[in-house]
């Protein structure tokens, strides 16, 4: 089933030095169950996208496009009604959960006031509940734990707690920002485990936004890969792997270390990102595209579908070539 | 001789605050001992507060060591007077993770370089601009960029400038600590592969902080794996990649996600998290999280032994000779 879908969302911050082109005109979709990579360097609007379908752009705009949820337009939502779908049925991870959790307050505390506001259930209820949750994400002695402020617990174990909250009204979509970039490699597969472990309980769609390759190819079902503010492509994961389309993902792809041979020089995709501010007229990769031809200069190219459920934009792809 | 020789190096910080009374001292690096040979790269991985940037910290003589020594060309770092230090202070550079928290925001690059070219008389006042020009070249910037200030490059470029500073007063040693770890992947490979240039041109040894394991692999000769403040592993990177010998190593290998999602995989994840470097710790440091800890593991803590040539390990369960006599059937 057909849970999210986002067609042609465009998000802009008007700034002094110019209007930064954050989000442009993206599009992607997401199935029960599934989870979804949406990976790109950092800058290139990962966040962004994620915070626009939670409408949480107070600094820019949502200029156009829109997001269907069950279908149910949420960027014309009142807003009270907007409320309950955001950390109800759509709830939102990030990498640095501190910055997320109130620091006065004990964890158990801001579970509970998470349940009893979204379940409308008496306290009591709420705290076995509580409790309950916390067990499930993995965290030892929860009673004892649900007593602590955040900063006395580890990222690993702040991360689970952050986890807990998401997931203690069921959302029917989890967005996970970079929830383990901020974490040792050892804790991080702990919380990916957990995250696999939930959705399959569950039934979460889970959008998970990273820029490791890796994560996602263990993760995720379908990959949408972000360059500067656009998606250049996007496929089922298998796909994407064995067979990138846009020079971009094949340069990402390059840029990996060879696991089995040791190199004795790294790929590299030469130059770096364009300023958002300040963007090209023609492809936004141009400038570092081995395969650039003229009219990468002149026109935009267009997200188009090459088969098996692919979709690319790059005037290589494009029907009139 | 070895460029650089760490020996039983210590550092104990002490507590202060709200955790006093518990034991008095976080024990950041515990008895750590490693050699780097010159023109080479020795990494040291680890989890994050594993210690490894303390020990460089230490290996610079930024921090004085509760015990142990730092030999560099043969001198001991701590027993010097305080212009051998300075003399020896300049062949050992180092560059950090965030190149914008070390550069001066009010000063170009070329008069940063130049500062730093006469200040310490590493060549004649006449050709200080020519060699500024030439270092920016090596670490492949171009002349122009010397009357730019770091707010106008990208994270890549200034790295760069970072690079090119350490370089600039001919350093032998370079403590390079999480060097790429800030970077985009598309970017991170300029700079490892500028680091690996250097070092043939300029016969530069690096001691190399990271906690990615795959950046280590390409960078580094041997490495060095840290837990809790000491050295579980050492050996050859290739070796340390195809046949790791402590757990602890072969769980941070399994743990590394995998960019090909056909071998996604499913054997058992390290459970836990590393302790704090806290109070007593008796024992072997891993064996809170160690899938095949024993009675003996918990008392007594394992030394840093040779089990196969150049290849150290500390775990009660790994014997010299016989490698192989510990599997998960003959554990528990
Ligand atoms: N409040 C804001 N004002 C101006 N620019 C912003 C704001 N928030 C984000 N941006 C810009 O939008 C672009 C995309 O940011 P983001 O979505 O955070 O990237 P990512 O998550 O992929 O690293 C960046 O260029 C960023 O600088
Ligand atoms: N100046 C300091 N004072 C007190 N504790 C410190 C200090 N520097 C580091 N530590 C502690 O020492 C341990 C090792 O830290 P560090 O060397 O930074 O580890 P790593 O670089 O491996 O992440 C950590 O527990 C850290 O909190
Ligand atoms: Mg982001
Ligand atoms: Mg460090």
């Amino acid at each position: 089933m057909k849970v999210l879908e986002v067609r042609g969302l465009t998000t802009r911050f008007y700034t002094l030095e110019g209007v930064v082109k954050a989000v442009e005109n993206v599009s992607f979709e997401m199935w029960g169950g599934k989870t979804l990579g949406l990976v790109g360097e950092s800058g290139c609007g990962k966040t962004v996208t994620a915070l626009s379908i939670m409408r949480l752009i107070p600094q820019g705009e949502i200029v156009s496009g829109n997001v269907r949820y069950k279908g149910r337009e949420l960027l014309k939502l009142p807003e009270g009604e907007m409320r309950r779908i955001r950390g109800g049925e759509i709830a939102m991870i990030f990498q640095e959960p501190l910055l997320s959790l109130n620091p006065v307050f004990t964890i158990g505390n801001q579970i509970v006031e998470a349940i009893v506001v979204h379940k409308r259930t008496s306290r009591m209820e709420a705290e076995s509940f509580m409790i309950k949750l916390l067990e499930l994400v993995g965290i030892p002695s929860p009673r004892e734990m649900a007593g602590c402020y955040p900063h006395q617990l580890s990222g690993g174990m702040r991360q689970r707690v952050m986890i807990a909250m998401a997931i203690s009204t069921q959302p029917s979509v989890l967005i996970a920002d970079e929830p383990t970039t901020a974490l040792d490699v050892t804790i991080a597969s702990q919380i990916l485990e957990l995250m696999r472990e939930l959705q399959s309980k569950f039934k979460m769609s889970i959008l998970l936004i990273t820029h490791d390759l890796g994560v996602i190819a263990e993760m995720a079902d379908a990959v949408a890969v972000m360059y500067a503010g656009e998606i250049v492509e996007c496929a089922e994961v298998g796909h994407l792997f064995k067979k990138p389309l846009h020079p971009y993902t094949k340069g990402l792809l390059e840029c990996l270390p060879d696991p089995v041979r040791r190199e004795t020089y790294l790929k590299t995709i030469p130059g770096h990102v364009p300023d958002l501010r300040n963007l090209p007229s023609g492809c936004n990769f141009q400038d570092r595209c081995p395969y650039a031809i003229q009219v990468c200069k002149e026109a935009k190219p267009h997200l188009v579908d090459v088969g098996s459920g692919t979709f690319v934009s790059c005037h290589l792809y494009q029907e009139e070539l | 001789m070895s460029l650089l020789s760490v020996n039983q190096l210590k550092k104990y910080f002490p507590l202060r605050g709200r955790f006093l009374g518990s034991s008095g001292y976080i024990r950041a690096v515990d008895g750590v001992s490693f050699k780097v040979n010159s023109g080479e790269t020795f990494a040291l991985v680890g989890e994050s507060g594993s210690g490894k940037t303390t020990v460089g910290f230490l290996v610079l003589g930024l921090l004085r060591p509760t015990e142990g020594e730092v030999y560099f060309k043969g001198e001991d770092l701590f027993n010097l007077r305080v212009e051998e230090m300075r003399r020896i202070r300049r062949s050992m550079q180092m560059v950090f993770q965030d190149p914008y928290g070390s550069l001066n925001p009010r000063q170009t690059v070329g008069g940063m370089l130049k500062e730093v070219l006469s200040f310490h008389h590493v060549v004649e006042p006449d050709l200080v601009e020519g060699r500024a020009e030439e270092i920016l070249r090596l670490v492949g910037l171009k002349p122009v960029c010397k009357s730019r200030y770091p707010h106008e490059f990208s994270g890549g470029e200034r790295q760069r400038i970072a690079i090119a500073r350490a370089i600039s007063l001919e350093p032998e040693l370079i403590v390079a600590d999480e060097p790429v770890s800030a970077l985009d992947v598309s970017i991170r490979g300029q700079i490892l592969n500028l680091l690996r240039e250097l070092q043939e041109k300029l016969n530069l040894a690096y001691l190399f902080i990271a906690h990615d394991l795959a950046v280590v692999r390409f960078i580094s000769q041997r490495v060095g794996v840290m837990y809790l403040g000491k050295l579980l592993e050492v050996a050859d990177t290739e070796k340390l990649f195809k046949k790791p010998l402590h757990p602890y190593t072969k769980a941070l290998l399994s743990a590394i996600p995998i960019p090909d999602p056909g071998r996604r995989k499913k054997e058992d994840l390290l459970s836990g998290e590393m302790p704090d470097a806290l109070g007593k710790l008796s024992g072997c440091r891993f064996s809170s999280r160690c899938p095949y800890v024993r009675e003996k593991c918990r008392r007594e803590e394992p030394p840093l032994v040779e089990v196969e040539e150049d290849h150290f390990a500390a775990c009660h369960l790994i014997k010299p000779q016989a490698v192989d006599s510990y599997s998960d059937s003959d554990s528990r």
